[in-house]
């Protein structure tokens, strides 16, 4: 096939859906990295995808439950959590806003107007930034700023994560706006961290053809939405920032 | 010949297998028709039929197609019955999942699930497999028994329906990504 050659949605569907060939996925791969509109068509047909699968993550089942399976009914409730976290995925992907969302359990998710030090019901907070959005970015600093002083100040234990991921990522890398902010709040607290998506970073580094520098406070993770999973099943209070 | 019997060696050990796989079989069946009741009914005659006709199966790694392909059996079986009864009405499917109790937290599952049923049985079939159950397109071929290029072919125009359905546009042409709420 030539490089030039149109690429078509079954094209596109099959390297999804890693059917192709090396060679061809290679090729693909590149048409994608330098072709906006072909990386718009991709991401769009994930995006589908990735709904179809989480939509269907955790079917309802029976009132009266089905004897003899009572494996599956184990499950659901981490099926149940692993659902509603990768919901917030997709809400962020398509825009969906979470005000006002009860996802699972009410009392362990947040959205970051709505966190207040004198309510929280867990001392270990993670608050994931997936946006571009500065008001919303720096709301969530001050947030978190005022949540580490507060409980300085009472003597409470508290830990705190900072997850970047998506359009999130950008906080930390080099050169950033928040850049000296994150640096000043790491040297104050030492209970507070910052955490870069792994898969985020690929991404980006894709998009843009070269490697991404993280500023030094940014410790790496193999990918936000494990981080998220692993640390609300373990009791944490989840926040949206 | 090597059966499944040889491969799993007692009934007790097929069961627990086969109730392992209940799980996947139930979520298949769900995104297909979107009734939690014909969907336990349809795992369980397909585990009912798996233990009958065990003798057939001689490959312990063609289990999983095995099944899945008489799921299909008896989801086509079921949508045939129907329409001798009574016409098939999509927007029925549709209904279902709609008029499910809902809350902020389901208002995306359902409004994806709801795109779903919109979908021709043909396509959902393909689609499921495909997404949920993580298959090969060959192996959807052999468990549809449909050549490769209509798996290919249905999967394509079931996400090109679903991603004009729920809006879903891009962020790099600055449009409205998706507007889900409107489909309800």
């Amino acid at each position: 096939m030539n490089a030039n050659d149109p690429v078509s949605d079954e094209q596109l569907n099959a390297l999804l859906d890693n059917e192709l060939e090396d060679a061809e996925r290679a090729r693909l791969f590149e048409a994608i990295r330098t072709d906006k509109s072909l990386s718009a068509r991709y991401c769009t047909l994930r995006q589908v995808k990735e709904m179809v699968t989480l939509a269907y993550n955790n079917p309802p089942l029976l009132a009266s439950g089905v004897p003899g399976f009572s494996h599956f009914r184990f499950a659901s409730k981490f099926y149940a959590a692993a659902a509603a976290v990768v919901l917030m995925f997709v809400g962020g992907i398509i825009g969906w806003s979470l005000n006002g969302a009860q996802p699972v359990d009410s009392a362990s998710f947040y959205t970051v107007d709505r966190l207040n030090p004198d309510t929280l019901q867990s001392n270990r907070i993670l608050l994931q930034l997936s946006t571009l959005d500065d008001v919303r970015i720096s709301d969530s600093l001050e947030k978190i700023e005022e949540l580490l002083k507060v409980s300085a100040a009472q003597g409470r234990d508290i830990e705190v994560e900072v997850v970047a991921n998506s359009d999130g990522l950008n906080i930390l890398r080099r050169g950033s706006r928040y850049a000296e902010r994150i640096r000043s709040m790491t040297a104050r607290y030492d209970n507070v961290s910052f955490m870069a998506c792994g898969i985020a970073k690929h991404n980006a580094e894709l998009k843009e053809g070269k490697q991404i520098a993280l500023i030094p406070e940014a410790k790496d993770i193999p990918a936000a939405m494990e981080r998220i999973l692993q640390r609300v099943t373990g009791g944490w209070s989840y926040v949206r920032g | 010949m090597k059966t499944m019997w040889n491969i799993f060696g007692t009934s007790r050990l097929l069961q627990k297998q086969l109730e392992q796989r209940w799980r996947r079989l139930y979520r298949v069946a769900y995104s297909w028709c979107h009734d939690p009741d014909l969907s336990s009914d349809l795992v369980q005659d397909t585990l009912q039929k798996a233990i009958r006709k065990g003798g057939q199966l001689n490959n312990e790694q063609a289990l999983d197609a095995w099944l899945f392909a008489i799921l299909t059996n008896c989801w086509r079986d079921h949508c045939r019955r129907q329409k001798e009864m009574v016409p098939f009405d999509e927007q029925r499917i549709v209904d279902t999942v709609t008029d499910a109790p809902d809350d902020d937290r389901m208002m995306v599952v359902n409004q994806v699930r709801s795109a779903v049923a919109r979908l021709s049985e043909e396509q959902r079939e393909v689609l499921s497999l495909v997404d949920l159950e993580g298959m090969s397109y060959s192996e959807v071929a052999k468990v549809l028994d449909i050549p490769m290029g209509t798996v290919m072919s249905r999967l394509c125009r079931a996400r090109r329906q679903l991603k004009d359905i729920l809006e879903v546009k891009d962020k790099e042409t600055n449009k409205t990504i998706a507007n889900l709420r409107r489909i309800k």
